[in-house]
């Protein structure tokens, strides 16, 4: 009787201890990185929290390089570019303010909650840059775009001075070119309708209408890039048929006709 | 021969020469400005039906336009590639 006891209040204790366990476990697990990382060293913490701030300050300055080489090479106007390199300068500033607070820290856990903020403020790779790259690449199509419709009275003068037995194909070829320019334009319109939600307020706090914007923007720019190439694809058939005329001489043309 | 007819020799050289100059200036000055305004217009006039053969403005510029969008779309590429570069793993919080 009393064996069967003692074994009950073992099994019992036994549980009893596994639960204890299997409880404790998750807090022992949250709790140790942070023992095995800085500890209570707040030099630690400070050096950590300025390595991600240059890091950043890093990745912000190569960004500004290539947006500075797209506006010199006319991919890109100063006036698309200025507010890009104002945010860039915005967030910079900010990270660097941020760098300040920190390195004055005192307390462990202030410096710990301003690390924190280097990703819950900024949120430079998750957010700004691939934000910022989309956004660069919506503007040169856009530039794109309407260097290509520019070009459709020069096409449609030329395919009205082509012999006959082109117009065809050239007609065919011009239709599916200004179908694709269209087809771009909405796209481009479609991922700039996108930008607004995609901030680091909203990847913090509704991350699944951030990520459903992000993947529209992406599915939009490309379709408009696609639509874009289609263009120019259509662009340089039309101009070798036009170009195998070179040499033969053209009817009716004496006057040249306006851009 | 006498002295006045030496003079009136050298006299009638002198008149040759700056002739000729004038000449060789005129035609230098000439060959200049035609090379100025066949230099500066690129195209020239496609009333002359000269040149490349009669090609037209308006295939000119589309075909330029052509030639000029391919290192837009090469560009325009390489933004692309940039912009699907995805490095939001660095954005994942680490408490140190």
């Amino acid at each position: 009787m009393n064996f069967f006891a003692t074994k009950r209040r073992i099994a019992f204790f036994g549980a009893t201890l596994a639960l204890l366990l299997t409880a404790a476990l998750p807090v022992i697990a949250l709790a140790a990185p942070q023992e095995t990382r800085c500890g209570t060293d707040i030099a630690c913490v400070k050096k950590f929290g300025d390595d991600a701030i240059a890091k950043r300050q890093t990745s912000l300055d190569g960004l500004t390089t290539k947006i500075n080489g797209l506006v010199s090479k006319g991919h890109l106007t100063s006036a698309q570019a200025g507010p890009l390199l104002g945010q860039i300068t915005t967030n910079k500033n900010g990270l660097a303010t941020l760098k300040t607070k920190l390195d004055g820290e005192t307390d462990i856990t202030a410096a710990r909650a301003d690390v924190r903020n280097i990703y819950l403020q900024f949120r430079i790779y998750a957010v700004f840059l691939p934000r910022t790259r989309h956004v660069v690449e919506l503007d040169i199509m856009t530039n794109v775009d309407a260097r290509l419709k520019g070009l459709e009275p020069k096409i449609e003068d030329a395919i009205a001075k082509a012999s006959a037995d082109k117009k065809d194909q050239l007609n065919t070829l011009y239709a599916d070119f200004k179908a694709q320019l269209k087809e771009a334009e909405a796209q481009i319109d479609a991922g700039q309708g996108q930008l607004p939600v995609l901030t680091p307020n909203t990847f913090n706090t509704d991350r699944a209408t951030y990520d459903k914007a992000f993947a529209a923007l992406q599915a939009d720019t490309k379709a408009a890039h696609d639509a874009l190439k289609k263009a120019g694809d259509d662009l340089h058939q039309i101009a070798m048929i036009l170009k195998g005329r070179a040499g033969t001489p053209v009817p009716g043309n004496t006057a040249t006709p306006s851009a | 021969m006498t002295l006045h007819s030496i003079g009136r020799r050298q006299t009638r050289r002198t008149v040759w020469l700056v002739a000729a100059l004038a000449l060789v200036l005129v035609l230098a000055l000439a060959a200049c400005g035609g090379r100025g305004a066949g230099g500066n217009g690129g195209y020239n006039g496609g009333g002359s039906q000269g040149g490349s053969g009669g090609q037209s403005a308006s295939v000119t510029q589309v075909v330029q336009g052509d030639a000029d969008l391919t290192s837009i779309m090469a560009t325009l590429d390489s933004v692309n590639l940039d912009a699907n570069i995805d490095e939001s793993s660095l954005d994942n919080e680490v408490t140190p």
